[in-house]
């Protein structure tokens, strides 16, 4: 298996829709890496379809529309990656809810730079509220 | 796809995340928001707590941080005897005074560096005064670093802060000259900054530097040494001394004399190793023939102007230096091993060569930012180092941002020489330590 800009890989998402990702953008996804090398190195080929349990389609559609739009930063990743996703999110009308759903689905993903860069737009969005009332109502639902 | 009606049903709160993703982004709130959060719920206790003990040994406390929240008196002391344990430094910047008030009846034994930043330029704000000194003493018992910054303070009771070893007054013009004798007298301070309160109005007689003897770092302007009473030779005696920075607007060439003058001060001075000048003089001649006297330096520095300056100030004129006195200084500092002549332009490449044929030792020659008539000077140097048989390690030569192409790095006559120069052509940031018009000295231990 190469892993030549042209190749691709099925994931499933725990709601049982494919999706056909560009290899590169797998190879992002620490457990899936894993799993791509280890074929490698027993020299299988299999194209199995690569179950992702924890993870919906609209959180991986999200993901991947925000690694498509980065993919060639090669500097100031943090920087430019943390303002494409606070405008995908805008563009999409994306609560907090949504931003704490693909922060689950990034840490399952291990994908660690979006991991930070979302994790940085969680604390701004802490930042911008008034009160720690307000922070308890938005982000915990009142259940602390 | 991902719009609000699609997302909102399934209700996820930050506890589902795990705690390593919580760190990740509670460590990115002010530690306020952070005592606020810890105070939610256990688990964010826990994190918090986490962060603490690794990320909180410096504080900086900023009045924003409470007044967004309202932060009553109570909250900000729980916050403060919460973070106790774990601080080390506290920094507070603009803060309302009467905030650290709150604390008088409290001991914060762990802080031992303390930094108050006041703004001496805002008005109708309560200012920090002689009786917080007393109340530092009080709250922070082992304080030994401390900085003050646009305090309303005369000095009359650091001499109590008995653990202190560096003291730093910064735009504190209400300081007076006979609480200097006791600071010195009874602190065994190793550090001493008060370069930026003096002027000519304002500045305090340290004529008893001298009793304290425990002094390795000092930081003053050229009206303590110019005053009345000359404390130069006060200073030149102190045991310990290894670097003096002597801020000069206006008499640098006085001060330069003073310290390195042959004469002065009688008996066995202080032998200076190293030297660093950055700013604009109008007269190379003067200066140099005083650095002549330095006769044991073996580090020198010269930067005609910050490049941060330089770009600010577009059309500024490069200063120029002439063969006839480089060449002179170059046979009387025969001990250099590091040069650094940056932001020149030179006469030709003479005078500078004259230091490469003159110091047996030297080791890097520095002239970013100066124009030496381009790659001849470099060809030249190579001619003579390799005269040198003494020679055993390449000079370094640093070319960054001067008229010599970088290129050069690579063309084969540097490649070829590599045992007898290194040209360096890094691009790396501005180096932002040299404040203009300081002059630097550093002692022989």
């Amino acid at each position: 298996m190469s892993s030549s800009s042209s190749e691709a890989i099925q994931l499933q998402t725990n709601d049982g829709v494919i999706h056909t990702v560009d290899m590169r953008f797998a190879l992002q996804i620490c457990p899936v890496r894993n799993m791509i090398m280890q074929e490698r190195q027993k020299n299988l080929h299999t194209d199995d379809v690569i179950p992702l349990p924890r993870v919906d389609a609209k959180n991986l559609r999200f993901i991947i529309k925000w690694w498509t739009s980065v993919q060639n930063l090669d500097e100031n990743l943090l920087t430019m990656g943390k303002r494409k996703l606070k405008q995908l999110l805008t563009a999409e009308h994306a609560n907090h809810q949504f931003l704490l759903q693909i922060i689950l689905a990034a840490d399952y993903l291990q994908m660690e730079k979006f991991l930070l860069i979302s994790t940085h737009l969680m604390a701004d969005a802490l930042n911008e509220c008034e009160s720690v009332e307000e922070i308890r109502r938005k982000f915990f639902w009142n259940k602390v | 796809m991902t719009s609000a009606s699609d997302t909102e049903p399934t209700a996820v709160t930050l506890l589902q995340l795990n705690d390593d993703v919580l760190a990740l982004i509670i460590r990115q709130l002010d530690t306020y928001q952070q005592f606020q959060i810890s105070r939610l719920n256990r688990r964010l206790a826990g994190v918090v707590h986490m962060l603490w003990e690794t990320r909180v040994r410096n504080v900086v406390l900023q009045d924003e941080m409470f007044g967004r929240s309202g932060a009553n008196s109570r909250q900000f002391v729980a916050f403060i005897l919460a973070l106790a344990p774990h601080m080390q430094h506290l920094s507070c910047k603009q803060l309302d005074v009467r905030r650290l008030r709150l604390l008088s009846n409290h001991t914060l034994e762990r802080i031992h560096s303390f930094e108050w930043l006041g703004n001496v330029y805002r008005r109708r704000r309560v200012r920090f005064v002689d009786e917080d000194v007393r109340m530092l003493q009080r709250v922070f018992p082992n304080l030994k670093s401390l900085k003050l910054r646009g305090c309303q303070i005369t000095g009359k009771y650091l001499c109590d802060l008995d653990e202190l070893t560096d003291l730093r007054l910064h735009d504190c013009h209400f300081l007076e000259s006979q609480h200097f004798r006791d600071i010195f007298r009874q602190l065994r301070l190793r550090k001493f900054d008060i370069m930026e309160d003096c002027d000519e109005v304002n500045c305090c007689d340290l004529a008893d530097l001298q009793l304290c003897p425990t002094l390795e770092h000092i930081k003053i302007a050229d009206y303590h040494v110019c005053m009345e009473s000359d404390i130069t030779q006060q200073l030149l005696t102190l045991p310990n001394l290894r670097k003096l920075s002597i801020y000069s607007r206006n008499f640098v060439f006085d001060v330069l004399s003073r310290i390195v003058s042959p004469t002065s001060p009688p008996g066995d001075g202080r032998q200076i190793e190293a030297f660093s000048f950055s700013g604009v003089l109008h007269d190379y001649g003067r200066f140099f023939r005083e650095l002549g006297n330095l006769s044991h330096l073996t580090r020198l520095e010269l930067h005609s102007q910050p490049e941060e300056e330089e770009e600010k100030e577009e059309g500024v004129q490069v200063q120029c230096l002439g063969d006839q006195i480089l060449r002179q200084l170059a046979s009387q500092l025969g001990e250099l091993t590091e040069l650094h002549l940056c932001g020149y332009q030179l006469e030709s490449p003479l005078g500078l060569l004259e230091f490469v044929i003159n110091c047996r030792q030297l080791r890097v020659l520095d002239i970013t930012r100066t124009f030496c008539h381009g790659e001849s000077f470099v060809w030249r140097c190579i001619a003579i180092l390799a005269k040198q048989s003494w020679r055993i390690r390449p000079l370094e030569l640093w070319i960054r941002h001067s008229d010599i192409n970088p290129e050069i790095v690579q063309s084969s006559r540097c490649v070829d020489n590599i045992r007898l120069i290194k040209v360096d052509a890094k691009q790396i940031g501005p180096n932002t330590d040299y404040t203009s018009g300081v002059l630097k000295f550093s002692f022989v231990r």
